[in-house]
């Protein structure tokens, strides 16, 4: 999942710029200068400023320069190096620039196992998730495949027929196909968000998200009694994300909402989604149940870790639900609904001309 | 047997097994017809010359269920064969003790839909 800081053209360009100008400057100083200093130790700089833009290996290769340009500019002035102080002085610098290099590797690895560990939650989260909907899931997949059980038992007694009825058995065996990729349909879909995946931003359609997940609601929703009003905004500009985690988030908003409204009557559980353009530019997502809302209490802790108001929850779904909002640079907030429920609202932002290159996006996707 | 195949009724809100259902029956002589509802059924002027019904267990508005002890209730009791993807024993149960003349689960075998067709329209 993607929650490291993109790159962004600034770091890109500029980060490895001041690294090399910086190596250049300590080197000259370095190099002609007689000061009763370390002067390589600020090398240690160049390494802080590398881990921005610099792969490990690369890391490793820009500690082992500093190094050796050390090296070099004591080669270079023989006759100050050759001091007592001037072998100390190098000393300190080699050993500070590789504590340094190390300690940096050490970080980086340790923040890359973090990633990891959100990704794989968030992994667990939406299977997790999904399993909320197996029922209708099976139910989906079912129907389709009993429909082409019948429709291969019909065409074939048509064919058989005397004379065989050909018109009434094309029809059946079409019947067959459209059923078939319905199953396919199905499992495409769920097996898009069970993957394990690697957090992959493109330029991608909300709208399209969205419909994805109320198809995939839809047997579970009808199952439940919930009454599903959408207004999809016809003209929204694409935004850069990944459409699993996208998709993630308004799974875990409507099944939300489903346990939200089990206790309401069967005529009162209304589900509104909406799309539209938000007023910062960008994209408003708008999820509004009949449930049981929060109390006021709840609403400051609802997207915390572990803070759940239902029976059977983890508490992981909200707060998985913000992790990916806020690393695709959006907001989410919750307020209750009039005369009960709950309005969850998430942005999302426009694409910048930044990200509309493709390098610069493929780029921001190995971040 | 009777050599006049009886009409049938196929409820199901799902289009694919209504058409599928209704297309196998109809190939194998029975005057079929498919309603997406309960209600719809209800409605129809196929009340009185149904013969047999085969009715989804889940689906909006009435249940499969609930139409045959309604039907019951007003003294018309079809015979009825339940069918669903949710196959649920306490339903079950209930519906045979009902006087349901079966429950399949889908995908069933035609086999099994047209035994218990002719178990349903026997009596």
């Amino acid at each position: 999942m993607q929650f490291r800081p993109r790159l962004q053209t600034m770091t890109q360009y500029l980060l490895p710029l001041m690294a090399i100008v910086l190596v250049a400057a300590i080197f000259v100083a370095d190099t002609i200068t007689d000061l009763e200093i370390a002067v390589p130790v600020f090398y240690t700089a160049v390494i802080l400023i590398s881990v921005r833009f610099c792969s490990r290996r690369g890391l490793v290769l820009v500690g082992l320069g500093c190094v050796a340009l050390t090296l070099l500019s004591d080669f270079l002035t023989p006759e100050s190096s050759s001091s007592e102080t001037g072998i100390i002085n190098t000393i300190i610098s080699i050993l500070a620039i590789i504590a340094t290099t190390a300690l940096v590797l050490r970080i980086d690895s340790a923040e890359r196992a973090v990633y990891d560990a959100r990704a794989q939650l968030a992994h667990v989260a939406r299977v997790t998730a999904l399993g909320e909907l197996t029922a209708s899931i099976a139910h989906e997949v079912n129907q389709p495949i009993a429909a082409t059980v019948i429709n291969g038992n019909a065409s074939l007694r048509w064919l058989s027929a005397d004379p065989p009825n050909l018109d009434e058995a094309r029809v059946a065996i079409e019947r067959i196909v459209k059923d078939a990729n319905r199953a396919a349909d199905v499992v495409g879909r769920v097996r898009k968000l069970a993957r394990r995946a690697p957090a992959q931003k493109v330029l991608c359609d909300v709208n399209s998200v969205i419909s994805e997940i109320i198809t995939l609601t839809a047997t579970e929703l009808r199952k439940q009694y919930i009454a599903l009003e959408s207004s999809l905004s016809g003209d929204l500009e694409p935004i850069f994300a990944d459409p699993v985690q996208l998709q993630q988030v308004m799974l875990n908003l409507i099944l939300n909402s489903i346990d939200a409204m089990q206790g309401m009557p069967e005529g009162g559980r209304f589900l509104f989604i909406g799309s539209t353009k938000a007023d910062s530019g960008g994209i408003l997502v708008t999820v509004r149940d009949s449930g049981v809302g929060f109390e006021q209490a709840a609403l400051d802790h609802i997207f915390d870790a572990f803070y759940t108001t239902k029976s059977g929850g983890m508490g992981l779904g909200l707060t998985v639900t913000r992790s990916i909002i806020e690393a695709h640079a959006g907001r989410i907030w919750v307020e209750p609904n009039n005369p009960r429920g709950a309005i969850f609202r998430f942005t999302l932002p426009p694409v910048t001309d930044e990200v509309k290159m493709p390098r610069a996006a493929s780029l921001a996707n190995k971040a | 047997m009777t050599t006049i195949k009886p009409s049938i009724a196929i409820i199901d809100d799902d289009e694919s097994v209504r058409e599928a259902t209704t297309g196998l029956l109809r190939s194998l002589g029975y005057i079929a017809k498919g309603f997406a509802s309960a209600d719809e059924f209800l409605n129809s002027n196929r009340l009185r010359i149904t013969s047999c019904l085969i009715a989804d267990v889940h689906m909006p508005g009435i249940s499969g269920l609930a139409l045959f002890g309604q039907l019951r209730a007003a003294g018309n009791p079809i015979p009825t064969v339940l069918i669903t993807a949710y196959p649920d024993e306490d339903i079950r149960a209930r519906a045979l003790s009902a006087g349901v003349s079966n429950y399949l689960i889908k995908p069933f075998s035609e086999k099994e839909l047209l035994d218990s067709i002719e178990a349903a329209t026997k009596h």
